[in-house]
């Protein structure tokens, strides 16, 4: 399948501290790729530097094939960007910053009007489209984002929490719109709404630290930790000692103490016998055992010490 | 361009009544305040005109830079401090020094439509103090002043990080420009080694060259193209800055 965006050894440094350390990857034209990890992660400047905010400072970006620091004018009109934070001209009314944004693009107003009409429906814009922008609620505004990023018609599409600030309502609408979208555009987005990324379900690439920790689909991503079940058990009273000495337990993998309850992670079931037989007679109150979701992957300390044993 | 002054427009048309209002009020107060009182202290110029006929180029080249300062400010130092506008801007395909040009020649518009309305008010107060061909060419000459000095604006809002030290810095343009640049006293009153500085400072020379095509009849290439070339290497220069600054 042809490659919409590629990264060859892609850097990017603050002073000494690495933000994307030698990133090499491609995607796939037409696919929806979720970012997500910690916070610093480095998220949202790999976003950045996609989208030609920020240049990265060894390496090469391409997309469609072109280098974007050699191409920069042709590449720009292929890619649109929904930053994080509202960036409006608080004294244009929406449409009239979609419009003069898109204007930089393409000369059709008529086209543009069209396309902001037919996203601005999707979205459900209404009439907030002819009010000023310093007057609408940031959830709306970020809303229009997307239309304004629409409004030119990108072949790629790069957003920074696409559905910040919006309410559930806005962030179905929105939802709706990116799967529409997908196949016809290429997506990458980060978010910190990991039930929506577990849903749109395409391509995530968790990152750590400024590298590509996993990458995959959903389903692939847990693959590696089917065998996983993430244990809560409620005791009478969870002492420090009794604490532990159940982290002792070899298979017991990332310990946590909430109050009297007990959360870690344990490759099979039989580790609730060995916890416990640990326990030497504490009175357990509740035992709850869940198969691992996104977040847990993301636990910065499972994914180190449980996906590498 | 057309984005730009489209752009341009909906400010104007979003604002309606302060911009008429400012319209009215900048113009008469500064022709009020300025000529109406040194008239009386240089009753005439050292060739021999009326005070208020020849400080008139000098006072539209000085509202023209008034009138500049603000929508340079917003676009340049308030937006970008504020992460506004000029992010989607630069993400766009057009060049950076395009985008200096743009912004900047959208203003000037604003600013010739108020230095008209200024005109019909100098006229009103001061009657028979400038013809028709002496109006255009002072439009002329202050958009000229203004394009200059809007550059200058330009990159002191991209250099700078604080409003406080814009501030500073405009203020000491400000006096610069009203008592440095010969548009309301002339450099003959000045010591002679002040006065040879001060006529070559590209500003400077904007005034010397309306006044010679005004009152003389006389196109003034070297203080007429010397701005100009200022002016378009500025450009490139603010273009280059706003790259920088924008981290692209």
């Amino acid at each position: 399948m042809e490659a919409s965006i590629t990264l060859k050894k892609v850097g990017k440094l603050f002073g000494d501290k690495t933000i994307l350390a030698n990133l090499t990857f491609g995607i796939e034209k037409g696919t929806l790729v979720a970012l997500v990890g910690d916070n610093d992660a480095g998220k949202s400047t790999l976003l950045k530097v996609l989208a030609g905010l920020e240049n990265p400072n060894y390496g090469s970006v391409f997309l469609h094939g072109l280098d974007t620091n050699k191409r920069r004018l042709e590449t720009r009109q292929t890619v649109a960007f929904v930053p994080h934070d509202i960036d409006f001209d608080p004294w244009l009314t929406l449409e009239q910053n979609i419009i003069f944004d898109a204007l930089l693009y393409e000369s059709h107003k008529e086209k543009i009007e069209s396309r902001i009409h037919e996203y601005g429906h999707a979205l459900d814009m209404g009439d907030f489209m002819y009010t000023m922008a310093g007057n609408v609620p940031h959830g709306i505004q970020k809303k229009a984002m997307i239309v304004r990023a629409l409004a030119h018609d990108p072949t790629i599409l790069i957003m920074d929490e696409p559905t910040a600030f919006m309410d559930a309502p806005s962030r179905r609408l929105v939802w709706d719109l990116i799967r529409k979208l997908k196949g016809s555009k290429t997506i990458v987005y980060s978010s910190q709404f990991l039930p929506e990324v577990e849903a749109a379900n395409d391509r995530i690439m968790v990152i750590h630290d400024g590298r590509v920790l996993l990458d995959g689909s959903l389903d692939k991503l847990l693959e590696s930790t089917l065998e996983y079940h993430q244990f809560a058990i409620e005791f009478e009273e969870l002492t420090d000692e009794l604490f532990a000495t159940l982290s002792g337990v070899p298979t017991v993998v990332n310990p946590m103490k909430i109050g009297n309850t007990l959360n870690f992670y344990g490759r099979s079931r039989k580790v609730f016998f060995e916890v416990l037989n640990a326990s030497t007679g504490a009175l357990m109150k509740d035992l709850s055992i869940q198969k691992l979701s996104l977040q847990d992957l993301l636990d910065s300390a499972f994914a180190q010490k449980g996906m590498n044993e | 361009m057309r984005a730009f002054i489209l752009r341009r427009w909906w400010l104007i048309r979003n604002r309606l009544i302060s911009t008429i209002a400012f319209a009215l009020i900048i113009p008469s107060v500064l022709t009020l305040l300025t000529v109406l009182g040194i008239k009386n202290v240089i009753i005439r110029s050292i060739n021999g005109q009326p005070y208020e006929m020849w400080v008139m180029p000098g006072l539209f080249m000085f509202m023209a830079a008034i009138l500049i300062i603000p929508l340079i400010y917003r676009d340049f130092f308030d937006l970008r401090i504020h992460h506004k506008v000029l992010i989607p801007m630069v993400l766009s395909p057009v060049r950076k020094s395009n985008i200096v040009l743009n912004i900047l020649f959208s203003s000037l518009l604003e600013v010739i439509f108020i230095i008209i309305i200024g005109l019909i008010i100098y006229s009103a107060i001061f009657p028979h103090s400038f013809n028709f061909s002496q109006g255009v060419l002072t439009i002329f000459y202050s958009i000229l002043f203004a394009f200059l000095f809007g550059n200058i604006i330009i990159l002191v809002s991209l250099l700078t990080e604080r409003i406080s030290f814009f501030i500073y810095i405009i203020l000491i343009m400000l006096v610069i420009v009203m008592f440095g640049s010969g548009l309301f006293i002339e450099f003959d009153f000045y010591p002679v080694s002040m006065s040879n500085f001060l006529r070559y400072l590209p500003l400077s020379m904007v005034g010397i060259a309306g006044r010679t095509h005004l009152f003389q009849h006389t196109f003034d290439f070297f203080n007429t193209a010397t701005p100009v070339i200022m002016s378009v290497l500025l450009i490139l220069l603010n273009g280059f800055v706003l790259k920088r600054k924008m981290g692209q």
